[in-house]
């Protein structure tokens, strides 16, 4: 989840309040956790796919499903696409196209390993990316300036409304891909408490981040590309450490690598469900390709990405974070609420 | 498949970006001066001749000097900077430079802001470049005969380091100033270096500041002691010497200035805009020219009440020149926006004389650390 966040920061819209807006974005996003938790709660054992056939129906089941699957898959390429133009930003003379290949190769490697081998990579990713930020933080600390944290009221509460939904929709609300993961954790009962430590983890470090990035520029926050790098662009300890850009891009690329698998792993998974192959890791290669394909013509330039990113996605993100598991839910709590009553009347 | 996919990730790694030493020119410096056209930029930039830098035993037999700066000219900074591909052998490479230095006049008449835009775009370049106004051709400062260093660009990058055992120069990097012309009230600055001297013996000489208006014209310049002041207020004064008159002896003692805070305290009170500047310094006895007693009771404590003078003397006569300019370069309108957010809206657009007419209260406190390895001075007792 932290994935893309790192490298595009979103919230930052709000100005000098912006790490306000990861905790407001995150409280906007508990109605979102709920139904995710109670979907899977009330279906122990059944994938987001699978639920949907119960509650649904075989038909409309599988058109909810199908839905779901093509957000995924699309936010998948997305999240490649973001990277391959953070990644050409650095490298300007190589083609988008080498380093999307590249990452899709390991996403879709990760991906045929299936859930156990995603883990593993995160265990040790997460790990190593977050001792080479803490490393930038230390080194960039001489230049933070905590007084950019003020005034908290810069910005009008409709517009501090507008920054903390970005936050909603990205990355929070997009637990719903769990959904599709979820029964594979070892013990059920304690889902609710890890999906909600991990989403306040989550929040900590995204404030933090944003925190790190505000008293990092400065007013300078405004111009740049990628704020999150322009601050480790800016270390320069004595003249001996300098140019450690390349660290917190790893990391990042990294994270995004991890976000980038688990979308792809759920997509096959579903497709493999909905078909009912006997397995998912024929198709990994060829949904994965798809995505590659995707991620390269969806835009013509990276400018049209982050137009996306601000204009186009909270709305089109809500339609399947809210809207659709919204509907799922309602109509599985109408024919509970059906089912006792005729139970009642039966009686 | 997958052994396939690891192999294509190796040998693709890289590939477009990479860059051989040998086909590279590195720049260390950059000046823009006037052009003869008005609508074309002319830059020199400062390129390194890997050569001369060899072992010393292989670089007696070469003579080449130890730079080459290639003057372009081009509609915009990058097309400068391609254009030199038409002059030299390797293409520029900007990873290293250290230094942009702008004329007096092209400052004053054009603006910065559109020189620097390449320079944050780019990812070769790095943010903490120095950015310095020369007085006088901006060339020039890039062809003198350094001494004890060979190339120009690296001497004055020393130089501005150097500042720090002075206190008499400003040290802005292209962030910092980027970062004040973002703000909406802080006046950007940046460095002052000329040439001293004529002929074969002219030396750079790094002093004062430059100060711009919020369009990136540069207004103005604050002398030494100005500069001072500036750099106690914003917190930035690092160590220098402070001159004051040697009290019970006729003669001058030099303080040296071991640590500084300075900070800006806006206090709105029916409707009034008061600023109040808090600064704290500890100095030791650096020298004397006379016999001062140390041990006679009053004389260490009248010592430390003529180092706050002369802080205070050195913030009130730079202050008096930036209200002269009109130019809010210690960033009070900034300070004022984070404590009264609302109220600066109604501030800001007469910001420029509110500040020119601005009360400010300057509090200084400071202690006199030690009088160093001898007590007593060898100077006579007069």
């Amino acid at each position: 989840m932290l994935g893309s966040s790192v490298v595009l920061s979103p919230g930052l819209n709000a100005g000098s309040a912006s790490w306000l807006t990861v905790v407001t974005g995150l409280a906007l996003a508990s109605p979102l956790v709920w139904m995710v938790i109670k979907l899977t709660g009330d279906y122990p054992g059944k994938t987001l796919v699978e639920l949907n056939d119960v509650i649904l129906g075989p038909l409309w089941g599988k058109i909810f499903s199908i839905m779901y699957l093509w957000y995924f898959f699309h936010l998948g390429a997305i999240v490649l696409r973001d990277f391959g133009d953070f990644m050409s930003t650095i490298m300007p003379t190589t083609p988008t196209s080498v380093f999307l290949l590249v990452t899709t190769a390991l996403v879709a490697y990760l991906a045929k390993s299936g859930i156990e081998g995603i883990v593993r990579y995160s265990l040790i990713i997460v790990f190593f990316s977050f001792i080479l930020l803490g490393l930038v933080f230390i080194l960039v600390s001489n230049n933070l300036n905590l007084s950019s944290l003020l005034p908290v009221n810069s910005i009008s509460a409709w517009q501090f409304l507008k920054a903390s939904y970005e936050v909603t929709v990205f990355p929070f609300g997009e637990i719903i891909v769990y959904a599709m993961i979820i029964k594979y954790t070892n013990n059920y009962q304690k889902i609710k408490r890890s999906v909600i430590t991990a989403l306040i983890l989550t929040c900590i470090f995204g404030s933090l981040f944003n925190i790190y990035v505000i008293t990092g520029l400065g007013n300078y926050l405004e111009i740049p590309t990628y704020p999150g790098y322009a601050v480790i662009r800016r270390v320069d300890i004595f003249g001996i450490i300098t140019r450690i850009d390349i660290g917190g891009a790893t990391a990042d690329l990294a994270l995004g690598v991890l976000k980038a698998s688990v979308m792809l792993y759920a997509v096959v998974l579903g497709i493999s469900q909905i078909l009912k192959l006997p397995t998912y890791t024929s198709i990994v290669l060829p949904v994965g390709t798809l995505m590659f394909l995707l991620s390269l013509i969806q835009f013509d330039s990276s400018v049209e990405n982050f137009f996306f990113h601000e204009t186009t996605y909270p709305y089109y993100a809500a339609f399947f974070q809210a809207f659709l598991p919204a509907l799922t839910l309602s109509i599985d709590g109408f024919k509970k609420f059906l089912t006792r009553k005729t139970d009642k009347a039966a009686a | 498949m997958i052994s396939l996919i690891l192999t294509l990730m190796i040998s693709l790694g890289g590939c477009w970006d990479r860059n051989e030493l040998t086909s590279l020119a590195i720049t260390t410096g950059a000046a823009f001066d006037k052009s003869k056209s008005p609508d074309l930029i002319a830059l020199t930039a400062q390129v390194i001749n890997l050569d001369t830098l060899a072992p010393a035993a292989v670089q007696s037999t070469i003579a080449a000097p130890p730079y080459w700066n290639i003057k372009t000219t081009g509609h915009t900074v990058f097309d400068c900077i391609r254009n030199a591909s038409q002059q030299s052998p390797n293409k520029l490479y900007w990873a290293h430079n250290q230094i942009i230095i702008f004329s007096e006049d092209l400052a004053r008449e054009k603006g910065v802001s559109e020189y620097l835009d390449f320079f944050l775009r780019d990812a070769e370049p790095r943010i903490s470049i120095w950015v310095l106004v020369s007085k006088g051709k901006a060339s020039d400062i890039l062809e003198m005969d350094s001494k004890l260093e060979p190339i120009p660009s690296i001497n004055i990058t020393s130089l501005i380091e150097n500042r720090r055992y002075t206190g008499k120069a400003s040290a802005v990097d292209l962030y910092e100033f980027s970062n004040r012309l973002l703000s909406e009230a802080t006046a950007p600055v940046m460095s002052l270096i000329e040439l001293i001297g004529n002929g074969e013996e002219r030396t750079p000489l790094l002093s004062g500041t430059a100060v711009f208006n919020q369009d990136s014209k540069m207004i103005g310049t604050l002398g030494e002691q100005e500069t001072r002041g500036m750099l106690w207020v914003i917190d930035q004064f690092e160590s220098g010497l402070l001159i004051v008159e040697a009290p019970g002896c006729d003669g001058q003692l030099g303080l040296e200035i071991l640590n500084s805070s300075g900070r800006i305290k806006p206090e709105l009170a029916n409707g009034q805009l008061k600023i109040k500047v808090e600064i704290r310094a500890s100095a030791s006895l650096g020298d004397a020219d006379c016999f001062v007693d140390i041990l006679d009771e009053n004389t260490w404590d009248s010592i430390n009440k003529r180092q706050a003078e002369a802080i205070r003397e050195d913030i009130l006569i730079s202050l008096q020149q930036a209200q002269k300019l009109k130019a809010d370069i210690f960033g009070f309108g900034d300070a004022v926006f984070k404590k009264y957010p609302r109220e600066w809206k109604d501030i800001k657009p007469d910001w420029e004389e509110i500040f020119s007419a601005l009360e400010v209260e300057i509090d200084v406190q400071t202690t006199l650390l030690r009088p160093n390895m001898i007590l007593q001075s060898v100077n006579k007792r007069s």
